[in-house]
């Protein structure tokens, strides 16, 4: 509800593309509780302290038209009380009891999580699970969050010329999808917004079977298992039956251009996003975009690297990806050129280096570049926070653990013709968006500020 | 039925009801939630964290704090050169350096070096602060031997390759540029100039783009052969490896360091301005962001952690400190209002920062200088201290989360000379803050009257 609020929840890929294949990861367990809510236990005995994550299928992409924000908003009003831990005791309680506690809300989901001693871990268990069957809004606490998201809002878009930017280009982007709005809503929207909107959601979507528990920490099977039962077995909620599955795939393939230049802006900037396949439209394409992207603008050593900014064709490039989602996924690369350099050449450079660097790919280069992807597996091991999060952000996408376990077969399956065949589908047929922000071009007699 | 019998019934209705009703009231009456008993009957019990930091020489006289952990199968040291920050040499030459080194060394030039260390799962870095060149190596440990004559040849015998400083220089240039493109970042750095002056440490790590621009080749030498040497290297290392491989690790790293640093030139001391007068940028947006700034205390004083647990109370912890409480929570007046502690050993000083539409910050600032205001007349409750002190003792244990996380906190145990006991006597300093200590504190700091320094459109304020 700080920090992350509502961060693009990018960095997993990061932390996923290095696993290591033919081995389980995590050596995680899960079971079911009666009432349907999935729990999935990790042991890491490295100190005495567990996290907690508890993942809701609901994101910004589940919104009414014109309720923008409201998932938001809802991630909010869940620190404002129930009727058993009233008002900010719930803040009070975890805050004494040392608790490093926090939220999340994504396009795909909402994230309430906690890292604590493991003799506090029950007492944040039944925290989080009183605030999932027993949310009460008092309307005192709705407008003051409402003022607090608009606050927000302004400190995180509205005050930063790039993020107003970015916002525009989703729109476009991810136009007529569930994808197209922002996740902190509109001004307007969030003004707008009722109490019982936010009820509406809570009820709908805030139950345990549409929810993720993850535990990962200095805790057994057992343990969590007694405390899940304990405390999150309750059903006496209402359960309305859960709105059909939304996720969504483009089929759209335009070609669109988006340019602007604006006030504080003092660095040129482009990026072009294509849309690509999520791993649910194809496995096989996704995870050959993950290692192509790689390759191209991730490595230390990548395409771009060597081939744009060792010969200083741009100042700094490099290239994103993002399959793993409810929606379909999408490949960006991001250009930072020459301040004097005529904008429009970076268009036909950016087109040439794709090509080029299509046409130079070896399958040796995919094989180092697929080893270098599963080198750092360890690493999700060393620090509970990062596996709590990956387990819980694939489970909510609704992989099995089995799935979730043998993520780097998929990477290590990729091969050679793959990453050709899908990179030149996408280059022929996908919705791409180019967007270019340059600063104001001072107009005479105006006085700079 | 006679009638008293008929009253009787009515009475023994009426009675009934009163029960069912009084019964129906307790049970829908929520249950108090119980933190107390359920911490006290907890399914998982505290548990203390066993593993120890030791101090390990090296067979060539090297010293590092050390913590074995064979719950993981990764290793994480970190270490730094002191004085060799950005405040003791040219402008964003620190900086500089610390990018440069990561393009090529000894017979590995950029790309083979890179892929060496991607292929290996190690991940090297460098950064700057004021005052220290910091450095942090991570690996699995089946790669302890290359990941140590890695960093060795980085620090002994790096390409320096003209081409790489070059596209670094422009890189940095354009992050400088970046920088003007933020609020917040402006802010800080006029910041910087306000409280600092003159002083080296009003810089900004990166420099300037004039700064940058003139920086060559021999410059990276120069600050190499000043500053990396034995005699100012601090080292901390955790992770799957025993002592004598740790020893071994220190010595193939760092053993062909020379032993003394070069003097550096004399940086002037520092007299920090507490009291610069209140300063407002204008920008275009829609907000107000405010800095503020008071004096604090040092490290190792004795009103260490009675400030700390002070400014927790005020504003350093997230959304229960009195500052939130009131600002954001009761008022909703802005997404958040934090202050924080730094214990710079030349300016150590309590600072605060918040943001709120234009048209609301009279009152913000008005609740920010009421709170202060609270603070210096000695309010902090009984119950108040009880809380933080309680936050602090049942946090103690997440500082262990990962292996890098462990290795940095023993490299700060060192920065700050905490001692290798730290860890088992820190709970105790925090037990032994008193309500006295504590009140005396927070009128002793809190008395100042905070400088304040804001971005954004007309400021209204009149005072």
């Amino acid at each position: 509800m700080k920090k992350y609020a509502y961060l693009f929840v990018f960095s997993i890929f990061i932390a996923l593309i290095s696993f290591k294949a033919n081995s389980e990861i995590f050596h995680a367990d899960e079971f079911y509780l009666n009432n349907k809510l999935r729990v999935i236990v990790s042991e890491n005995h490295k100190a005495p302290i567990a996290k907690m994550m508890l993942f809701y299928k609901v994101g910004s992409m589940d919104e009414k038209k014109g309720k923008g924000g409201l998932a938001h908003l809802l991630e909010h009003l869940m620190f404002r009380g129930t009727s058993n831990v009233p008002a900010s005791s719930f803040n009070q309680l975890m805050h004494k009891n040392g608790a490093d506690f926090n939220a999340f809300t994504s396009k795909d989901m909402t994230v309430y999580h906690a890292l604590v001693d493991l003799s506090r871990l029950e007492l944040v268990l039944a925290l989080e699970a009183d605030r999932m069957f027993h949310l009460q809004i008092s309307d005192e606490a709705f407008e003051g969050e409402q003022k607090i998201v608009l606050e927000e809002r302004k400190e995180r878009v509205d005050n930063k010329p790039k993020s107003r930017f970015f916002e525009d280009v989703q729109k476009i982007l991810w136009q007529n999808t569930p994808y197209e709005h922002p996740i902190s809503g509109t001004e307007d929207e969030i003004k707008n917004l009722s109490k019982e909107d936010a009820l509406e959601v809570y009820q709908t979507y805030y139950t345990p079977e549409n929810a993720v528990l993850v535990v990962v920490g200095d805790v057994t099977k057992e343990d969590v298992k007694i405390l899940a039962e304990k405390y999150f077995a309750l059903d006496k909620k209402t359960v309305k039956a859960l709105p059909e599955k939304r996720s969504f795939s483009v089929q759209e393939n335009g070609t669109y251009t988006i340019q602007k230049e604006m006030a504080d802006v003092e660095v040129p900037t482009m990026t072009r996003s294509y849309i690509i396949p999520s791993v649910f439209d194809n496995p096989k394409k996704a995870f050959a975009m993950e290692v192509f992207s790689h390759y191209f603008g991730e490595s230390q050593n990548s395409y771009i690297k060597q081939h744009l900014i060792k010969t200083n064709l741009v100042v700094d490039a490099s290239s994103s990806v993002q399959t793993m989602a409810r929606g379909s996924g999408v490949f960006s690369v991001h250009f930072i050129p020459h301040a004097e350099t005529d904008i429009q050449s970076y268009f036909n450079l950016l087109d040439k280096t794709l090509k080029q660097a299509l046409a130079d790919l070896t399958p040796e280069m995919i094989e180092k570049e697929k080893k270098k992807m599963l080198s750092t597996l360890v690493f999700v091991k060393d620090n509970p926070e990062d596996e709590a999060y990956i387990l819980g952000y694939l489970a909510t996408l609704g992989l099995s653990l089995n799935e979730i376990e043998n993520y780097p077969k998929g990477i290590e399956n990729v091969t050679f013709n793959d990453v050709q065949k899908t990179v030149l589908e996408m280059l022929e047929n996908a919705k791409q968006v180019t967007s270019v922000l340059t600063p104001l071009r001072e107009v005479s007699n105006e006085p700079k500020n | 039925m006679s009638r008293k019998t008929k009253i009787c019934a009515v009475l023994n209705i009426i009675f009934l009801t009163l029960v069912g009703y009084a019964l129906w009231i307790f049970y829908q009456a929520p249950k108090s939630f119980n933190a107390q008993e359920l911490i006290e009957n907890s399914h998982l019990k505290e548990k203390t964290f066993h593993k120890k930091v030791e101090e390990i020489t090296s067979l060539s006289g090297l010293k590092a704090y050390f913590m074995e952990d064979s719950d993981t199968s990764v290793a994480s040291l970190s270490f730094y050169f002191d004085n060799a920050g950005y405040i003791y040499s040219k402008e964003g030459l620190a900086t500089l350096t610390s990018e440069v080194l990561l393009n090529g060394a000894g017979k590995y030039h950029d790309e083979e070096f890179n892929d060496l260390l991607e292929l290996h799962g190690i991940s090297l870095s460098f950064d700057v602060s004021d005052e220290t060149f910091n450095g942090e190596i991570s690996f699995p440990v089946q790669y302890e031997k290359l990941a140590a004559s890695i960093l060795k040849s980085v620090l002994t015998e790096p390409l320096l390759e003209e081409k790489y400083i070059d596209i670094t220089k422009r890189q940095m240039m354009t992050a400088l540029q970046m920088q003007e493109e933020n609020p917040q970042k402006i802010l800080s750095k006029a910041f910087k100039k306000e409280f600092f002056g003159s002083h080296p440490k009003s810089r900004d790590a990166l420099g300037s783009v004039t700064s940058v621009n003139e920086l060559s080749k021999q410059d990276i030498k120069d600050f190499i052969s000043s500053y990396f040497s034995k005699n100012n290297l601090k080292i901390a290392i955790a992770g799957s490896l025993n002592s004598h491989n740790a020893k071994e690790f220190i010595d193939e790293a760092f053993g062909s360091l020379q032993n003394q640093k070069k003097n550096s030139e004399e940086i002037p001391l520092l007299q920090a301005d507490y009291h610069f007068k209140d300063k407002h940028i204008f920008r275009n947006i829609p907000q107000i962001i405010t800095l503020t700034v008071a004096p604090a205390t040092t490290r190792l004083s004795n009103d260490f952690y009675p400030l700390y647990m002070a400014n927790e109370i005020f504003g350093g912890a997230d959304l229960t400190s009195r500052l939130n409480v009131v600002a954001r929570e009761k008022e909703g007046l802005t997404y958040g209002a934090y202050t924080s502690l730094n214990t710079d050993i030349d300016a150590p000083r309590l600072m605060g920062q918040f943001s709120t539409s234009v048209q609301n910050q009279n009152q913000m600032y008005e609740v920010f200088l009421q709170e202060w205001n609270k603070m210096a007349l000695g309010t902090i409750t009984q119950t108040e201290l009880d809380e933080v002190k309680e936050n602090m003792l049942t946090s103690f244990n997440l500082r262990f989360t990962s292996t890098a996380a462990i290795s940095s906190m023993l490299l700060y145990m060192q920065k700050e000379n905490l001692g290798i006991d730290f860890l088992q006597k820190r709970n105790d300093y925090v037990k032994s803050v008193t309500l006295d200590d504590i009140n005396r504190v927070s009128q002793k700091y809190y008395k100042t009257k905070p400088s304040f320094i804001t971005i954004g459109k007309e400021n209204e304020r009149n005072d």
